[in-house]
């Protein structure tokens, strides 16, 4: 290993080098700690989210904020879209609990008013039939911004609040939905307090009580970290070269199996906590926005063939098929959308406000798909006869 | 691993304490220099470093070689293995999807059974293959023309080409500039240190505050969504595209040059407030030198460059800018925009050569006039880099809607992004000279304020525009 011979001054480099470096990180440190307890200062005369719909959450990472209330949307005392659960229901009626993403609750440019929505759609629907006899009760338990894991989880939190009678989740074949990344902290309990999932998967045993302790100091003393742990979206840390993923019977990259299989036990869990109670489940397949005609499917494919997407040729129809098909697998039915998305994709103008959100008239659609599925599988009079079995309480 | 990533701020701690621990041993601190950029590149894919391996192995034999040898006829063989070898790989992973959408209905039509995307073996484009193509190729063209001696140790090419804050958008360094640096024993001055400090703040600002925020809010809505979206903003967004773009490349080049004098390392300039120019030739002397000096030395010299008849030059100036296009992106749009600017030199030239017979005189400069013309079509033709699609394209030209719904951050980034790209230079030299000054724990602070800033302020990270060349 040689040494140079020219030398800059005589003495060594490196203890200059290093006192620089050191100046350095003491400053950004310093400029980290000022800039945590401005922040902290901010945050302590306003609440991060009030006045918005969302807040965080420990399981669902966020969820609606309860009593929220805008122009166009209002939430109930236990986070579902519309009015409040009556105190004293009908002992025969039946509910019907769908959740998923922003498309299920009704956001977006010019999205529906609370009675406009699927929910409330399909409830009017269901209420005209001739053969109807006790109330039925639509509930809109979608959350902006939710993945598959968020909705199926949120369903299973739901389950003994809402007593449903029928689970629907929407349930969407592109990497937004099927890949969660929203740091989801499904919390684990460590000693007997919850701890976020995710420092207890990336920290190897030895050093869990350390981490656990650190996420619990930086938790309660630093602003910046509280802020990063609350973090609504993450929508970084999808990697870029699978970031428009969407499932179909294609073989797909190992990494994208890590995702899927999340989703698969999330699914799993809710179908398990839907058979022990009594209770119906159907997936509901929606295309995603870019499926509901041939010509932006096709653009789709052959735009991001190296950014997961399913290989060009791939018929628009087959990622809710082979989402169909791995439900079917796993115990779960499966409604189709793709008819009433064929619809949408007619007349954009009427059915999206912008581009990937229902209008009114796009929930009405949906809600009418949904409702030929109920009448074909002739499944209100089976959860009716159920219920007559098992009359609600309060 | 993004330059704005904590991940990327800790490897480049950990590797300038490494080091300058061993800054008086050449061969350790070489290693040191290898070894960070290796773990670097390896962090997009393990498998991109065979590549990168390959292509050192492959020129550092080549040139040692070339070295060895005055037979004309043998220098020649070893600079095309190298051309060949580059090329070909870069052509290999870059091209043949594009190559086999164009070939393939060709082929399919004629009956034949195979087919180009059968070759394809690999769907993702390894990171920064484009960039160090040329680095590397500088290298190997500079022996064979006998402008620089090949190194003796495959560890100092190994530097050259790897090196992390070059590696994967450039600036494209050549051989003769950079590889003497490694000689020089290093030492961190305070100024050096601090132009360090400033540039890799500066450009982390540009990157986060600017392009990301001009991007997100404004540009990808629009491009996404034209028809909901008043055309006063599809103008705005085809500025705003010019202005991100800008914002983000400068922005990594910046955080590459100070990233590079932290380790007391100069890479040249790469931008020179290109929306300046008075002229597309002047444009492309102030807008990624790097890449553009590149094609200059080695491509339209090596095609003859001005010498010969009109016709000649315009072949190779067309030659040279479809080249150049290409180079950024496997795609129609990139061949159009390539062809767009290649066609706006030679018309350029035509005009000049036209008003310069006319006056008698040499044009020095454009005036305002010039720059408008320059401006406008420099930022109209950005639609080609932006748009995914000619659909898209045509989307935002025939399409619009009423929403004028964008938020003031977004006009706010854009109305900086321009006052500061136009404002005297005296400004900017004073200012910089203001921060240069600061002692080095207050630098340190600005820099932990500026990352603290940036966390509130980002809407989740989005990559750098240029990472995919």
């Amino acid at each position: 290993m040689g040494t140079d011979a020219s030398t800059e001054g005589s003495g060594s480099p490196v203890a200059p080098a290093l006192a620089r470096i050191g100046m350095l990180l003491g400053g950004l440190l310093l400029g980290l700690l000022l800039f945590d307890r401005g922040l902290a200062w901010i945050d302590s005369w306003r609440d991060l989210s009030e006045g918005e719909q969302l807040m965080p959450d420990v399981e669902l990472a966020w969820t609606n904020r309860p009593g929220f209330k805008s122009a166009r949307a209002s939430i109930n005392s236990i986070g579902l879209r519309g009015d409040e659960l009556p105190a004293v229901p009908a002992p025969d009626e039946i509910r019907i609990l769908g959740t998923g993403p922003s498309t299920t609750f009704g956001a977006g440019d010019g999205g529906p008013l609370d009675d406009q929505t699927w929910a409330a759609a399909l409830e009017r629907a269901i209420a005209k039939l001739p053969a109807t006899t006790g109330p039925v009760r639509v509930l809109n338990g979608g959350v902006n911004g939710y993945s598959v894991v968020q909705a199926a989880r949120r369903a299973l939190l739901l389950l003994p609040k809402v007593k449903p009678d029928l689970v629907v989740v929407f349930v969407y074949p592109g990497s937004q939905a099927l890949m969660d990344v929203s740091a989801t902290r499904s919390s684990v309990v460590v000693d007997g307090e919850l701890v976020p999932a995710d420092i207890v998967h990336d920290t190897p045993p030895l050093l869990l009580p350390l981490a656990v302790a650190t996420h619990k100091t930086l938790l309660s003393s630093s602003a910046l970290y509280k802020r990063w742990r609350l973090q609504a979206t993450d929508n970084g840390r999808r990697p870029p070269e699978i970031d428009r993923f969407v499932f179909s019977r294609a073989p797909h990259r190992l990494v994208i199996d890590g995702y899927l299989e999340r989703t698969w036990t999330e699914l799993a869990a809710l179908a398990q906590g839907c058979r022990e109670a009594g209770v119906a489940l159907r997936a509901v397949l929606v295309p995603e926005w870019f499926m509901d005609a041939d010509g932006p499917w096709r653009d789709y494919l052959v735009e991001n063939a190296a950014l997961g997407a399913p290989p060009p040729g791939t018929p628009r129809t087959e990622p809710i098929e082979a989402l169909a098909e791995k439900l079917s697998s796993m115990g779960i039915q499966s409604w189709s959308m793709v008819e009433a998305l064929n619809l949408i994709g007619t007349d954009h103008a009427r059915y999206t406000g912008d581009g990937r959100h229902w209008t009114p008239a796009g929930h009405e659609v949906i809600a009418m798909a949904m409702l030929q599925q109920l009448n074909r599988e002739t499944l209100l009079d089976a959860l009716r006869q159920r219920r007559a079995s098992h009359p609600r309480t309060p | 691993m993004s330059f704005h990533s904590w991940q990327y701020g800790v490897l480049l701690v950990v590797t300038l304490i490494a080091y300058w621990c061993l800054a008086r041993h050449r061969t350790a601190r070489l290693w040191v220099m290898v070894a960070a950029s290796m773990f670097y590149y390896g962090s997009f894919a393990p498998w991109f470093l065979w590549l990168l391996l390959i292509t050192i192995a492959v020129d550092y034999c080549v040139a040692r070689a070339m070295e060895r040898t005055e037979d004309h006829r043998r220098r020649k063989l070893l600079v095309t293995v190298s051309l060949v070898s580059n090329l070909g790989l870069l052509a290999y992973f870059k091209y043949t999807g594009w190559l086999s959408g164009l070939v393939d209905p060709v082929l399919a039509e004629s009956g034949s059974p195979t087919r180009l995307a059968q070759l394809a073996w690999h769907s993702i484009v390894p990171a920064g293959i484009s960039f160090y193509t040329f680095d590397t190729l500088s290298y190997t063209i500079d022996v064979y023309r006998k402008k620089i001696p090949a190194v003796r140790s495959p560890l100092e090419l190994g530097v050259f080409v790897s090196f992390f804050p070059h590696l994967i958008a450039g600036p494209i360094i050549r051989a003769a500039d950079f590889l003497p640096q490694l000689d020089l024993r290093p030492w961190l001055r305070r100024a050096e240190f601090h132009e360090g400090l400033w540039r890799f703040g500066l450009g982390l600002a540009k990157k986060t505050l600017l392009a990301d925020q001009i991007g997100q809010l404004l540009v990808d809505p629009v491009y996404t969504q034209p028809q909901n979206y008043h055309p006063l903003l599809h103008a705005a967004a085809i500025y705003g595209f010019a202005f991100q773009i800008y914002c983000d490349f400068s922005g990594y080049s910046d955080m590459a040059i100070g990233s590079a004098k932290l380790f007391g390392l100069t890479f040249k300039e790469n931008f020179d407030s290109p929306y300046r120019s008075r002229s597309c030739s002047e444009f492309w002397r102030r807008w990624h030198i790097s890449l553009s000096s590149w094609v200059r030395d080695y491509l339209f010299i090596s095609l003859g460059g001005s010498r010969g008849s009109e016709w000649k030059v315009a072949r190779n100036l067309m030659i040279t800018m479809v080249i150049l296009g290409l180079w950024h992106g496997a795609s129609n749009l990139w061949l159009v925009y390539g062809t767009l600017q290649g066609a706006a030199l030679v018309l350029e030239r035509w005009l000049t050569r036209r008003q310069e017979a006319a006056t008698g005189k040499k044009v020095e400069k454009r005036g305002l006039l010039g720059w408008f013309i320059t401006f406008h079509f420099i930022v109209v033709t950005t639609v080609f880099i932006r748009a995914t699609s000619f659909a898209q394209v045509e989307g935002l030209f025939t399409h619009a809607g009423p929403s004028r719904d964008i938020p003031g951050i977004a006009w706010a980034a854009l109305i900086v992004a321009a006052i500061t790209h136009f404002w005297p230079d005296r400004w900017f030299a004073a200012l910089r000279e203001r921060v240069m000054a600061l002692p080095t724990p207050v630098m340190g602070a600005g820099l932990g304020l500026l990352v603290g800033t940036l966390f509130v302020v980002m809407q989740g990270q989005t990559g750098f525009i240029y990472f995919q060349f």
